[in-house]
């Protein structure tokens, strides 16, 4: 063979393993959300359950009571992939738990039974780890958006038929008055 | 949960680094946690029960420190099987910049994926083309924590993408009972320094440089040296008069920490750089001592700018030997920087810190599922295990 061969088998090798290394950063990045999705989703049925289970305390009115089940039977039912329609399912939780607790006085009304109280602190501990869920989930996803970018990516298909992740758009924040 | 933590630096050897591992560990057991730390330490080290070693780390020369650390492919086998065994819910990875554990461990691993970074960097080439040689790594980490500002800064920087800021903690309680060693602080009153006695960025040059004028107004007053080196090197070029007021302690073990900072009237943390954070202030505070520290920006955060503690001018004997001098001779203000210290030290304790950290685990683990072996990783780990070379900055 004549040296314009060796160089360009040389340069076939290196194209091929460069396209199986950023091959094998996406799948990387693709488990990488998978599992933050799965832990993110794990968190929000969390708090679902934990307002279904504040419906039943006995320092919360029959309205809101009514109101808190409903949202939170409306989530804990959710089948399917997270949709659209399952983010308005959580914003609608997350707006009926807002409105009860919108003054620490609401707050402190509800806080007077001792079962209530332990509920509201874990569903305070459970709403900052959706925060940082989300947030970390956010994180695994600009990164995964920006290496497909990327031209060799999509000119040799490397992603595949995953579709393009996107980040996950609701209302997280705590209720005014759970805020310290 | 159970969880694994990777140390990249040597167990046995006091650092920043290892010290926040061994009280995050310590923490987190506490709160009913199980918690298994893979670490570099030498053959004869006596370790806690928690603690696998991945055998004696080597010393490596970087960026004007000292570092030891552990990477190739025996440690690498070691790595993987810690992992294989350990069936964590989440693994926790510190410091997983530069080839280390904690690369290796990122390598040999799937699933969720935390990794801390502790120390801050100037921007530098050589740092981004670690961060490129890392990035295989570092795609895998889930969440990140920082524990400062400036070691935020660094890993947007080098890496990209963002981090939680969650500072270290300190132990209140392992050093509210702190108390002087016999015979100290004396009459004449003492200064303690701790910290690597022969790493210029620790700055016992400075407050060496200091002591003349110190001891003119305090001709009785002595200073209490703890930490490893050279003690012989780092008194060259002393007066005998300083040399006469100096005690050098050595290396000293974690839990005579508290007793030998009760021991000085002041801490003093002359630092010149490299520190991202300063948990040896509050261990300082939470031991009753007033500190005086360089106006390096993370020792202003923690002193609460000038609340919890004096600064000085960094790299300025003059100013140091000024405001030892000033506070020595006003005992209203030393008792209440030392009242002023405990409330901040509480604000730092473990206790809150690794709840917090718990949050972040809690935020990227999914119930049920454990981190497993990758066996994809570990080829890529194996290309980068033949590379050469060895290279990180000792812990700040």
């Amino acid at each position: 063979m004549t040296d314009d061969r060796w160089i360009f088998v040389a340069m076939l090798v290196i194209g091929v393993w460069y396209l199986s290394h950023q091959a094998g950063r996406l799948d990387r990045l693709h488990h990488r959300i998978d599992v933050a999705m799965v832990s993110l989703d794990a968190l929000l049925i969390r708090r679902a359950a934990i307002v279904a289970e504040l419906a039943a305390a006995e320092t919360v009115d029959v309205l809101t009571a009514a109101l808190f089940l409903d949202a939170a039977h409306e989530v804990l039912s959710f089948e399917g992939e997270f949709s659209n329609a399952r983010i308005e399912l959580e914003n609608d939780l997350s707006l009926v738990v807002s409105d009860a607790f919108s003054t620490t006085d609401d707050v402190e009304a509800i806080n007077s039974a001792p079962a209530a109280s332990l509920l509201l602190n874990e569903f305070v501990q459970v709403v900052k780890r959706i925060q940082l869920s989300r947030r970390f989930y956010a994180e695994a996803v600009t990164a995964c958006i920006n290496l497909r970018r990327q031209r060799a990516i999509r000119l040799f298909r490397l992603a595949g038929h995953a579709p393009m992740p996107k980040t996950l758009d609701f209302d997280d924040s705590l209720p005014f008055g759970l805020r310290e | 949960m159970k969880v694994g933590i990777v140390c990249p630096y040597a167990w046995d050897v006091p650092g920043g680094v290892s010290a926040h591992v061994h009280d995050l560990a310590i923490a987190l057991q506490r709160q009913g946690h199980t918690v298994s730390v893979l670490a570099p330490a030498s053959d004869d080290a006596v370790l806690p029960e928690f603690v696998t070693s991945t055998g004696t780390p080597r010393a490596v020369r970087y960026n004007g420190s000292v570092a030891r650390l552990s990477f190739g492919p025996v440690t690498a086998r070691k790595v993987s099987k810690w992992i294989a065994d350990g069936d964590f819910d989440v693994l926790h990875v510190h410091e997983p910049l530069a080839p280390s554990l904690s690369v290796l461990a990122c390598w040999a691993a799937r699933g969720p994926i935390v990794a801390t970074w502790h120390a801050s960097y100037e921007r530098s080439r050589m740092l981004l083309s670690l961060a490129k040689l890392a990035q295989t790594a570092m795609e895998k980490v889930s969440a990140r924590i920082a524990v400062s500002e400036a070691a935020r800064t660094t890993l947007v920087e080098h890496v990209g993408g963002d981090a939680v800021i969650i500072p270290n903690g300190v132990d209140t309680q392992s050093f509210a009972g702190a108390k002087a060693m016999p015979g100290w602080p004396g009459d004449g009153k003492s200064l303690v320094f701790l910290g690597r006695v022969d790493e210029p960025r620790k700055g016992l040059a400075i407050l060496l440089q200091a002591m003349p004028q110190i001891l003119s107004a305090y001709p009785q007053l002595r200073l209490l040296v703890a930490g490893p080196g050279d003690s012989e090197a780092a008194l060259e070029d002393a007066p005998q008069l300083v040399r006469d007021a100096t005690t050098f302690l050595g290396l000293i073990d974690a839990e005579e920490k508290g007793n030998v900072l009760a021991s000085g009237s002041i801490y003093v943390a002359p630092n010149t750089g490299g520190e991202s954070f300063g948990i040896v202030l509050l261990e300082a505070m939470a031991s009753g001592v007033p500190v005086v520290a360089s106006n390096l920006e993370a020792f202003e955060r923690v002193l609460n700018y000038g609340q919890a503690g004096r600064t000085f001018a960094n790299e300025n004997p003059d100013a140091l030997a000024q405001v030892i001098v000033n506070l020595l001779a006003d005992d209203n203000e030393q008792q209440r920087l030392v009242t002023a210290g405990h409330t901040r030290a509480k604000e730092f304790d473990w206790e809150s810190v690794a709840a917090r950290i718990v949050d972040v685990y809690e935020s990227v683990r999914v119930p049920g599922m454990h981190v497993e072996p990758d066996l994809a990783g570990q080829m890529m780990g194996r290309f980068a295990k033949v590379l050469p070379f060895e290279l990180n900055r000792d812990e700040s």
